[in-house]
């Protein structure tokens, strides 16, 4: 999930909340205002009859235009049992309105009056904001809040989208960045100081991984390139010291036992440094080999192992599988694999070969010789079987993942499979 | 047979020179680029045998230089640069074969025999060794006037014990041969060799050809006239 819309989304709930919160302290805070404000006439009124009854000391002329009010109701009633004592109060009361014609909420205020020869209870009537009316304004003033907020979030999101630019152009670049290539990623300078600041380490970062790469690869080349003369010269020179000890047969086991293991060691070697020069795109000449005439070229020069083991080679190719691969990669990609499932197959076993145009399949019942764990991990090698150098499988994977395959293999009781996926269409791969 | 051989290496220089001498071939040595150039341009050579990386060029240049006098000299390169693409260069050149380090002699034998019949007599030769006859074109083997027929690779490893006679020839070199490094060093290369190398021998003897392979135990084989 990207940051912008996380962070959007997380601002729009907060918003919703807080606007919903908003909306009932709102309502609140309006009612008590207008009630403040509706008792605060209700009492300057009152204040005024206490004041004209205090200087008549009658309500005689009450009704006259100086004490009247456009929109309170006064009503003066005498009070039938003067001695019952009478508290002020102040209420709410739905009181039908003749013009609306509905019941109104109203704000009433009862208190009593003395005049000189007798007791009064004056009720003030004053009409106030209808609680409909007020969520109605509530809901409407928060409406337009969001819908101001949500053009704020739109606008700002667009604004954030050019400042973060730079950063989804570093991202892209970063995620093409391939050590491989041997080149340093270039990056566009912003003028925001974090964005720069964090092209800078990426940039002294990845000339390090650069050159680190290169050195390991430099050094790795190097050392197997360096082998092979000493190696050459110790197989010689066992070679010589074979043929003059042919007399002493202890001599020629032990002579027999160093050229294998020297011939193993040059094997890694080799093996090695075929790994690094695919790794380090060391092939990078492709064409479109197809690789089930490959398989019939194996098994032709290899018929007599294949007889003498009894194995029994099946075909079953419904189109050519054809991919692009440089030639000779190709040849060690089915050379591997072949060998492996000769190698592998038990007497009398068999071997399928499959394909159609996407796939190729190679399968093989087997002995139990197969090694555990995943196969193209490097150095998996079974202990039954020496002579493997554990790179057989992984050099497979790797000319795959450099040449657009998919390789898998799938180990069940008592029969081995492998098999590549072609990503590229036939068209391209003939073109 | 005159053979130029170009090394910087001095012990792989005198091992390679050695082999090639029990061979009976003329040997020729040159440590540098501009030594082996001297000796081509003063000297002819049936075959050259050169390795890649010399101190002062490259043994490339050299074949490049070779092949442009349409000389018909046979072209060997040995070198620890064993990457398929500078193989492919190397043949493209105009190199006839190629060999990776480390290697064993009795493939060397192998492969400058191969490479001197085909430059010499345009592939077309007979090769006899006592009672034994090989018609190289045709593939096809005789004692005394009998032919014996053998598989493809019943010939293939008689030829290989022609061109190494007296040598002691282990499993491995022979698996190596046939095979390259693809089938590795297996216990069914190793049943294959063994049954192979009994019916030749059998074909052989029942022809009328003396036993001239004969097993060195643990080891391997060696193709012999000692004991006649």
């Amino acid at each position: 999930m990207k940051l912008s819309y996380k962070y959007r989304r997380h601002a729009l709930l907060t918003l919703v909340v807080v606007l919903l919160l908003g909306c009932i302290s709102q309502y609140y805070i309006y009612c008590y205002a207008i009630h403040r404000t509706t008792d605060d006439v209700l009492c300057e009124y009152r204040t005024d009859i206490e004041e004209y009854v205090s200087r008549t000391g009658s309500l005689m002329f009450f009704s006259t235009v100086e004490l009247q009010h456009s929109y309170l109701r006064t009503t003066i009633a005498p009070r039938s049992h003067s001695k019952v004592k009478v508290r002020e109060v102040i209420y709410d009361s739905l009181i039908y309105n003749r013009h609306e014609q509905e019941f109104l909420i109203y704000r009433v205020l009862n208190f009593p009056v003395k005049t000189n020869d007798q007791n009064f209870i004056v009720t003030l009537i004053l009409p106030t904001l209808e609680q409909t009316d007020l969520v109605k304004a509530v809901v409407i003033s928060s409406a337009v809040l969001l819908l101001l907020f949500v053009l704020t979030f739109y606008l700002t999101r667009r604004h954030l989208e050019r400042l973060v630019a730079p950063l989804h152009k570093l991202l892209e670049r970063m995620r093409r960045y391939d050590v491989r290539q041997r080149q340093a990623v270039a990056l566009e300078m912003s003028d925001i100081d974090e964005f720069n600041e964090l092209n800078q380490v990426l940039q002294t970062m990845m000339t390090k991984i650069n050159n680190d790469f290169r050195a390991l690869k430099e050094m790795s080349e190097n050392t197997s390139h360096e082998l092979q003369t000493p190696l050459t010269i110790l197989r010689m020179k066992l070679e010589q010291l074979q043929q003059s000890c042919v007399d002493n047969e202890e001599d020629m086991k032990n002579i027999v036992v160093m050229q294998n293991v020297l011939q193993r060691m040059a094997k890694f070697n080799a093996a090695m440094l075929l790994f690094t020069r695919i790794s380090s795109d060391g092939f990078n000449v492709r064409e479109s080999v197809r690789l089930n005439d490959l398989l019939d070229n194996f098994v032709d020069l290899h018929e007599e192992i294949i007889a003498a083991k009894a194995l029994c080679v099946t075909k079953n190719y419904r189109e050519n599988f054809a991919v692009k691969l440089h030639p000779m990669l190709a040849q060690i990609l089915i050379d591997n694999v072949m060998s492996n499932a000769v190698k592998y197959a038990p007497q009398g076993g068999y071997i399928n070969l499959d394909c159609d145009a996407l796939s190729l399949t190679v399968t093989n019942n087997y002995n139990n010789i197969i090694p555990q764990g995943d196969l193209f991990e490097r150095y998996n090698r079974s202990r039954n079987y020496d002579n493997s150098n554990g790179l057989g499988m992984p050099i497979i994977r790797e000319i795959c993942s450099k040449n657009g395959l998919t390789v898998s293999a799938d180990v069940t009781a008592g029969t081995f499979s492998i098999r590549f996926l072609n990503h590229l269409s036939q068209e391209t791969v003939v073109a | 047979m005159n053979i130029l051989i170009v090394e910087d290496e001095p012990p792989i220089l005198q091992a390679v020179a050695a082999c090639c001498r029990e061979q009976g071939y003329t040997i020729e040595v040159a440590e540098t680029y501009c030594l082996a150039e001297e000796k081509l341009h003063l000297y002819e050579y049936d075959c050259l045998i050169v390795d890649i990386m010399l101190p002062d060029g490259n043994g490339l240049e050299l074949i490049r230089k070779v092949k442009e006098h349409a000389s018909t000299m046979g072209v060997i390169v040995i070198s620890a640069l064993g990457a398929i693409t500078d193989k492919v260069e190397a043949l493209n050149i105009g190199a006839d074969d190629y060999l990776t380090k480390p290697f064993s002699f009795a493939e060397l034998n192998a492969r400058v025999y191969a490479v001197i019949r085909r430059r010499r007599f345009a592939g077309q030769n007979e090769y006899s060794f006592n009672e034994i006859t090989v018609h190289s074109d045709a593939r096809r083997v005789f004692v005394g006037e009998r032919e014996i027929v053998l598989t493809r690779k019943e010939y293939d490893m008689l030829i290989y014990f022609l061109t190494n006679r007296e040598r002691v020839i282990t499993k491995e070199c022979i698996v190596e041969h046939l095979w390259g490094d693809t089938m590795g060093l297996s216990a069914d290369s190793f049943d294959f060799i063994y049954t192979h190398i009994r019916n030749l021998r059998k074909k052989m003897v029942e022809a009328g050809a003396h036993d001239y392979i004969k097993t060195i135990y643990a080891v391997g084989y060696k193709f012999t006239s000692e004991e006649l």
